[in-house]
């Protein structure tokens, strides 16, 4: 695992470490898991890529198959969960047989996530945007704007 | 891109230890089929635990078992299950998952209310109690919570972050909080 002196990561379960790459002063707090299943990728690429001052708070989970990139100075509150795939659900067959594929996510600089929120495959969060507490956002975000619920929706925007 | 040698090293030192707590929850009582993967769970009380073929079960996931003396409290796991990290199943009657069903990570099964008359205080009156079943095939999304009397469908869809009362029938998709009717499966 990629970690930088001064940043900080507390106790927790990751699988691979050697794909996880954390950024200067940044955090990452106790409980978390980080569950990578995927191509192993060479050196100097990491899927899972957090960058610097980011905050994530306890109780934190990474689900990821393919890659999520967390900008500079984010926020994430404890309880967060990040999951980059899912199933295909056609009738017929079993959904456990029917593999969907993943998609990144990528949350930009100065995002703010509240507590337990959820965010699902090919989500990209543009800058400055806010989250409400407990939403589950399966679209993507524009930046500057405060979404919440669940599905999440625009509630306003900053000013 | 190999994995390291201290990587490779420690990934056999956990499952050796996961072996030994599984023969530990085994002779305390549990029933598991073949090619079940356990991860570290806590049950105070196995022998109210079944797990079929394999099943996997990850890290964290927490069986309560409030009545471990009655006949009627008991868990259990079809084959083909997957239940994802730090699930959590409270447990006062019955909890029956069928096979195939894939139940994602934070997901709370809880079969278990409260009387709330205005007469006494709420945790002076007795519990409600009410069993969840699962049918085949069922997918649950992350961070669900599934509450008492609940029966859900074959091949349903449960999408994430839902508070799921209702029982749902099958081949729907449904979601929100509480979980409504969204679309069914085509």
């Amino acid at each position: 695992m990629n970690v930088p002196s001064n940043s900080y990561v507390g106790k927790g379960r990751i699988n691979n470490p050697s794909q996880v790459k954390l950024g200067q002063s940044s955090s990452i707090h106790d409980k978390f898991i980080i569950s990578y299943v995927g191509k192993l990728l060479g050196r100097r690429a990491y899927p899972i890529n957090i960058g610097n001052g980011v905050f994530i708070g306890p109780n934190s989970s990474f689900d990821i198959t393919s890659g999520i990139t967390i900008h500079d100075n984010c926020m994430i509150a404890q309880g967060c969960k990040f999951i980059d795939h899912d199933h295909g659900m056609a009738l017929g067959k079993l959904m456990k047989l029917q593999l969907g594929f993943g998609l990144p996510i990528i949350l930009e600089k100065d995002v703010w996530l509240g507590c337990n929120v959820v965010v699902l495959k090919g989500v990209f969060i543009g800058e400055g945007a806010v989250i409400a507490a407990g939403s589950v956002v399966n679209k993507s975000i524009p930046p500057y704007e405060i979404w919440g619920g669940v599905p999440a929706r625009l509630i306003k925007k900053r000013i | 891109m190999r994995p390291n040698r201290i990587a490779l090293l420690n990934n056999k030192v956990r499952s050796l230890s996961l072996k030994s707590a599984v023969l530990f929850l085994k002779l305390r009582g549990m029933q598991t089929g073949k090619d079940s993967s356990i991860g570290k769970i806590t049950c105070d009380w196995p022998n109210k635990l079944t797990i079929g073929d394999s099943c996997e079960v990850q890290d964290d996931v927490d069986f309560r078992i409030w009545q471990p003396y009655s006949d009627n409290c008991l868990i259990k796991l079809g084959s083909n299950v997957f239940i994802g990290h730090a699930c959590e199943f409270v447990c006062n009657s019955r909890i029956i998952i069928g096979n195939n069903c894939l139940i994602a990570s934070k997901t709370t099964f809880n079969d278990t209310g409260h009387e709330f008359s205005l007469k006494s205080t709420i945790n002076k009156q007795p519990v409600t109690v009410k069993e969840i079943i699962l049918e085949e095939d069922v997918w649950i999304g992350t961070s669900c919570v599934i509450l008492q009397g609940v029966t859900i469908g074959k091949g349903a869809v449960i999408a994430a972050g839902s508070m799921v009362n209702k029982s749902i029938p099958c081949y729907e998709v449904w979601g929100g909080v509480p979980a409504r009717f969204i679309k069914k499966r085509v």
